[in-house]
């Protein structure tokens, strides 16, 4: 009995893939709350320094430094998600899950271009590729 | 009887991981199946692409007070896969379209234009006054196009793609190019020689 246990706990373990990860806001009017680790085991292996809109000529761009703190190399994927000063997700502007290999204790920067003139912020999601 | 209901329970669990499901996926999502031209390599590009052309300073004096008119000539596929490049530059089109920065005008439609116009001009059907001429549509003043080129590496265990895509803005007035850029995409794929 206590095989048949252990064997179906490790049977319903392996089935359950952590999809979630971590997600930084370029909107931060208090200073908090702008970095979300949802996953922790993916939050010990990299971290997001900081996520900004700058003024280009007519739109903004989003710019976000994604950094391994991991040894190894990392399969990751990132998205950017464009909001409206309302807080109202501009689907046109939202970004494809875009594939990013880290390499041990790599730091890279990742932009996007907000496509039309109304975005006012964005937020980034991270997470690994299963 | 305790073994066989271990073997049963065994059993019961395999087989119902056998069972067929459907469900749906998010069409975003970094698909890596195999290392051949896939969606997420398409959406990486027309992304990139988009971002280039609406930020790129090249381009600030043709589209600050303008909507320039592009017509988008087919990407060369110089690939050794069979690749719909039209979907490619579809994608790249409609977002820059929706950037409201440019406008477009569709090459592949101008026979379907032309049967309209004739059977409004000449089917006598509609009404002549409302009827829209020949002659009034607005000529393309930039030329959108690119290649697609690839380098494939492999040994036993490994395969390596390569894909480079560059795109190319036209003056169609000129000759004078005035926007490029090109974007890089690396996949590998590794046979392991233990496990699935």
């Amino acid at each position: 009995m206590k095989y048949l246990l252990l064997l179906t706990a490790l049977l319903v373990v392996g089935c359950t893939t952590d999809t979630s990860g971590i997600s930084a806001d370029s909107d931060k009017p208090d200073g908090k709350q702008w970095l979300i680790v949802d996953n922790i085991s993916l939050g010990r292996k990299l971290t997001v320094l900081d996520a900004a809109t700058h003024q280009g000529m007519d739109r903004l761009r989003g710019v976000a430094t994604i950094q391994s703190l991991f040894k190894g190399d990392l399969d990751l994927q990132y998205r950017f998600y464009w909001y409206d000063s309302n807080n109202m997700q501009i689907n046109s502007a939202t970004t494809a899950w875009t594939p990013l290999s880290l390499h041990g204790k790599q730091q890279i920067q990742v932009q996007s271009v907000a496509l039309v003139n109304i975005a006012s912020h964005f937020k980034i999601y991270v997470r690994e590729v299963k | 009887m305790k073994k066989l209901v271990l073997a049963a329970s065994v059993l019961a669990l395999t087989l119902s991981g056998c069972s067929t499901q459907v469900s749906y996926g998010d069409p975003q999502e970094v698909e890596t199946v195999d290392v051949a031209f896939g969606s997420t390599d398409l959406q990486k590009i027309a992304g990139e692409m988009t971002d280039s052309m609406i930020s790129s300073p090249l381009l600030t004096d043709i589209t600050n007070n303008n909507r320039p008119i592009v017509f988008v000539e087919r990407i060369k596929n110089k690939t050794t896969e069979h690749i719909d490049t039209e979907s490619v530059t579809d994608s790249i089109s409609t977002k820059l379209l929706q950037s409201g920065k440019f406008r477009f005008v569709d090459m592949t439609r101008v026979t379907a234009v032309r049967e309209q116009l004739d059977f409004q001009n000449d089917g006598g059907l509609v009404d002549p006054s409302k009827a829209i001429a020949f002659g009034q549509q607005v000529g393309a003043e930039y030329m959108l196009y690119g290649n697609l080129s690839s380098i494939v590496k492999t040994n036993k265990k490994t395969k390596d793609v390569y894909y480079k895509m560059t795109m190319r803005l036209m003056d169609l007035k000129t000759g004078l190019v005035e926007w490029a850029d090109e974007t890089e995409i690396r996949k590998g794929e590794t046979k392991s020689t233990f496990g699935w």
